[in-house]
């Protein structure tokens, strides 16, 4: 992807903050996307509301704009500094992890403690603790060097950290966000350069916190068996599916245009999970198509970066960071498009929500950092 | 890593293009048709008036309080709302809170058809705040504001089962002419959202309904009231269990008052457990065995074939063995070498037997089948009954029932069948069809006249003529004659019939009956008055007789039929 255009683009911008011009782009257009995406997906909410003001809608402008400047930041700031805060910002994220399991929130869905409210907004922990989780793995994983290839070293400690994120988020529960970020924890243990079978073994430790999650939650038990049947249950849990799938066959290949869709009064989460939907039935296949480019090219863009950067550190920011990023949007665009069961996931820098927004944008900035100081930043 | 993302992309690719593109056409007729609904708009229901246009039958608008439980939920406590609202509303608190207590819920309902002062209480309290997540929609009520009055000619209403919220009439005017009252429903389709409300950039399609008519009664408030008042008077005197109060017109045949009891409240009915003896309408939809009011029948085909005369005379046994059955006269008395005139005045079921012998089975009912016994009048008035006549050849018909059958034994009939048989004798012969409905005033103010027809003539005018000379001769012989009313000349026939209950006749109890009409100068009231199981009395003459006085002259009052002129 170092091709002539991307050189000859980034010369032409100035010095600061960040000369990538592929994360610029993307820093750009996909939280835009959302803004103007979550609008449309709000009408039901407006049309139903006393005023035409939208608050949500708003706030998601507003927050669009903050996390730019945020990247943009951020992209100036060395992330080797980051190596040395990380441990306290995790234990800050793991204390917030296991409050938010305290505070009783009667509007929360499906009996889950996932928000803390501030004021107006609400502030999900497990976002933030993901930038936390993946900065520290990073960390650790310069610090032992070689010494990854220890059981003691990939597993304890750093499948460790990995649990200590993962559980609390089990607990909320949100099922879905402690799979993302437990996969996102794996890879880049393995990236570091842990054996394969310790990973597996890993892997298996998880397996009995699923079952004891499903079996617990009855919604997820739901879903899980909804997916398996195979058969769309329009009245209960395979109706989001069915309305997505309806949503995306009315799009057709150029979509109804823009605000025209009718699917969002049906959807039951049209503005958060199920935004791929909405923009499927008015932007067609040229929209999600167009989106999911868009990951795939932040994901290839940030392995060059990693494989740009000889610095661990750095290497593995890179990695986590675009698969953090790329793997929840693949997993909701996966579970929209009825390809894995039913999880409460959000389409990173596009769903409405603040914490996800923020998260996803100071991931960006640090990933634009990396990439300036990498071989691919120098070069220009 | 980068073959697991680019596999990752190509497997959601492939979907996307496989829903996009290739499941495209399915997928949207699917979502077209799943966000279309139609639902019917109900009509306004038309009115019931009297003859004056009086209402006794009214859809008004109302209100039906409905309870937001989610949004309840979310701002206040559904135990507190349920409190307050079933402080207002009289409603027990517990079930009001369970329904407004379940948040998966949009909408409940907590009380239909609310008007008045209860409807401006919660109106008050929701404009004050107390009250969130509960609102106030519009809904209609059936209103009878007459309450009690020509229940059974007017009827209720009740819920059908074609859509939300269809009035449906469940018995008398209300569902003999419920297509013309009812209208026509509207029809609206339009896309829902997944709580059923209409999404605006959907389509949207409106047909307005059509509005129910009016219909208009030949009911005269005036003199339902006075059989309604005069029917419970004679109950109460007579410790009778139940009765029936019938006027009509029988050069019309028009139904000036129509009362039955025991009655009910059309506006309350939901408040009866069941449907008991108080919802038939005993004028036309229950039987009994007429007696000797019947007696006038015989009489007429006997004049009407020629094979008597009025002085035709007979002698009258206290008993005759017909067929081998005995037959009493009431009195068990014998009236030697006696008149047709005697036969009437005298009651005398012998008498009558005489001319049913005369005339022969086969001519007797043909007369009884020209009468219209047997079948339905056709009255509009739900739920009419035939009664019930076995002729010689029927199963079940026997000699002798020639016999009990000419003094209105072992026959059945409906009171309106009596009524308008006897009609045709006040009517010059012609029998009326009797109705209730005068006039369809259509929801554009377009009044159509239903017009009396004649059933067909069933005796000739002079048969009818001589039948009336000779009941108001006999009627004038007949010793304190309670049924007389001061400055009319009327004729009518008292009745007493025994009660058969499982196949015998219980002791002691009766149907006292009376049935007669007025002025003969040109009959244009008729009135029957049938009270059931009187226990003070037994007889059609004490029960029966000084009702029906009291009734025609206060209607004769009513109407301002011209007394007599000449010596009383």
């Amino acid at each position: 992807m170092s091709s002539r255009t991307g050189q000859w683009l980034a010369g032409r911008l100035p010095n600061w903050p960040s000369r990538d011009p592929y994360l610029l782009l993307l820093s750009f257009v996909l939280p835009l996307g959302g803004v103007v995406l979550v609008a449309s997906a709000r009408v039901p909410v407006v049309l139903g509301a006393d005023s035409v003001f939208e608050r949500v809608s708003v706030q998601q402008m507003v927050l669009a704009a903050v996390g730019v400047a945020l990247a943009l930041t951020l992209s100036a700031v060395n992330y080797q500094r980051y190596a040395r805060i990380a441990p306290v910002a995790l234990v800050g994220m793991l204390i917030a992890l296991v409050g938010v399991l305290f505070v009783e929130d009667a509007t929360s869905l499906f009996a889950a403690r996932r928000w803390y409210r501030v004021g107006d907004l609400t502030v999900q922990p497990s976002e933030f603790a993901k930038v936390a989780m993946v900065v520290m793995l990073a960390a650790m994983a310069q610090q032992f060097g070689g010494r990854i290839r220890e059981l003691r070293v990939s597993i304890l400690y750093m499948g460790g950290v990995v649990a200590l994120v993962v559980i609390p988020i089990v607990l909320e529960p949100d099922l879905g966000a402690a799979i993302t970020i437990a996969f996102v924890g794996f890879v880049m243990i393995f990236a570091a350069g842990a054996r394969l079978w310790h990973l597996l073994l890993g892997f298996a430790s998880l397996v009995p916190v699923a079952f004891v999650s499903v079996t617990q939650n009855s919604y997820q038990r739901e879903r899980l068996l909804t997916y398996l049947s195979g058969d769309p249950d329009i009245n209960r849990t395979g109706y989001q599916a069915a309305q997505a799938q309806i949503a995306m066959g009315s799009g057709g290949i150029t979509g109804r245009g823009l605000g025209l869709g009718t699917q969002k009064f049906r959807l039951p989460i049209p503005d958060s999970d199920a935004v791929f939907a909405v923009l499927g039935e008015e932007f067609g296949l040229v929209g999600t198509g167009l989106v999911l480019v868009l990951f795939l090219a932040l994901f290839v863009r940030g392995i060059q970066i990693a494989a740009a950067t000889e610095d661990v550190f750095g290497r593995l920011l890179a990695i986590g960071i675009v698969t953090q990023l790329c793997f929840q949007a693949f997993v909701n665009m996966a579970v929209v498009t009825g390809l894995t069961p039913v999880t409460g996931i959000t389409l990173p820098f596009i769903s409405r929500g603040g914490s996800s927004l923020l998260a996803s944008m100071i991931l960006m900035g640090i990933l634009m950092n990396v990439a300036r100081q990498s071989d691919l930043g120098r070069s220009t | 890593m980068l073959g697991g993302a680019v596999a990752a992309a190509g497997v959601l690719g492939w979907r996307l293009y496989d829903w996009h593109v290739q499941q495209s056409a399915e997928l949207t007729a699917r979502g077209a048709s799943a966000l279309l609904t139609r639902s019917e708009i109900n009509p306004r229901r038309g009115s019931i008036y009297d003859r004056d246009d009086a209402v006794l039958a009214i859809s008004r608008g109302a209100v039906r309080v409905v309870g937001d439980p989610l949004a309840i939920h979310e701002t206040s406590d559904s135990f507190e709302i349920a409190d307050r609202l079933s402080a207002l509303l009289d409603l027990d608190s517990a079930s009001v809170a369970e329904r407004l207590g379940n948040p998966s819920l949009r909408y409940t309902e907590i009380a239909r058809g609310l008007v008045g002062e209860p409807a401006k209480a919660v109106e008050a309290a929701i404009l004050d705040g107390q009250l969130p997540g509960v609102r106030l929609d519009p809904d209609r009520v059936r209103v009878y504001p007459n309450r009690t009055l020509a229940a059974h000619v007017v009827g209720f209403v009740g819920e059908g089962t074609a859509r939300p919220g269809e009035v449906v009439g469940q018995a008398g005017v209300e569902a003999w002419y419920n297509d013309v009252l009812g209208g026509q429903s509207g029809l609206v389709s339009s896309d829902i959202d997944r709580l059923g409300r209409r999404i605006p950039i959907g389509r949207y399609a409106l047909q307005p309904p059509r509005h129910g008519a009016h219909v208009v009664l030949s009911i005269d408030r005036t003199i339902q009231h006075i059989a309604e008042q005069e029917l419970e008077a004679a109950i109460e005197q007579f410790g009778a269990t139940a009765g029936t109060i019938l006027i009509t017109n029988p050069r019309t045949g028009e139904v000036l008052g129509l009362a039955n009891r025991p009655t009910y409240d059309p506006g309350r009915v939901h408040s009866y457990r069941e449907f008991g003896p108080e919802f038939a309408n005993r004028a036309c939809s229950l039987i009994y065995e007429p007696g000797s009011t019947f007696k006038l029948i015989t009489m007429a085909a006997g004049l009407d074939i020629g094979a008597i005369r009025p002085d035709t005379t007979h002698n009258l046994p206290g008993t005759v063995n017909y067929f081998g059955q005995e037959f009493k006269n009431w009195d068990e008395r014998t009236y030697p070498a006696q008149t047709m005139v005697s036969v009437l005045q005298h009651s005398s079921n012998t008498g009558t037997i005489f001319v049913a012998d005369t005339i022969g089975a086969d001519n007797f009912y043909e007369y009884i089948e020209r009468f219209g016994f047997g079948t339905r009048t056709g009255v509009d008035l739900a739920g009419e009954v035939p009664g019930i006549v076995r002729r010689r050849g029927d199963q079940g018909w026997f000699l002798p029932d020639l016999a009990s059958n000419s003094f209105g034994q072992g026959i059945s009939v409906t009171p309106l069948q009596l009524a308008t048989a006897v009609g045709a004798i006040a009517n010059d012969g012609v029998m009326m069809r009797p109705h209730v409905a005068r006039a369809v005033t259509q929801a554009g103010g377009r009044r159509e006249t239903i017009e009396s027809q004649p059933i067909r003539r069933v005796i000739s005018r002079e048969t009818a003529l001589t039948l009336i000379k000779m009941m108001e001769a006999a009627e004038s012989g007949v010793l304190n004659n309670l049924a007389r009313i001061p400055g009319y000349r009327t004729a009518g026939k008292t009745g007493t019939s025994e009660i058969a209950s499982s196949g015998r006749f219980l002791e002691d109890t009766s149907i006292a009956s009376y049935v007669g009409f007025g002025p003969l100068e040109l009959p244009r009231v008729l009135a029957l008055v049938v009270i059931e199981r009187p226990q003070e009395a037994f007889f059609g003459a004490h029960v029966a007789s000084p009702t029906f006085a009291r009734v025609m002259s206060r209607v004769f009052a009513h109407l301002r039929v011209p007394p007599r002129t000449g010596p009383a």
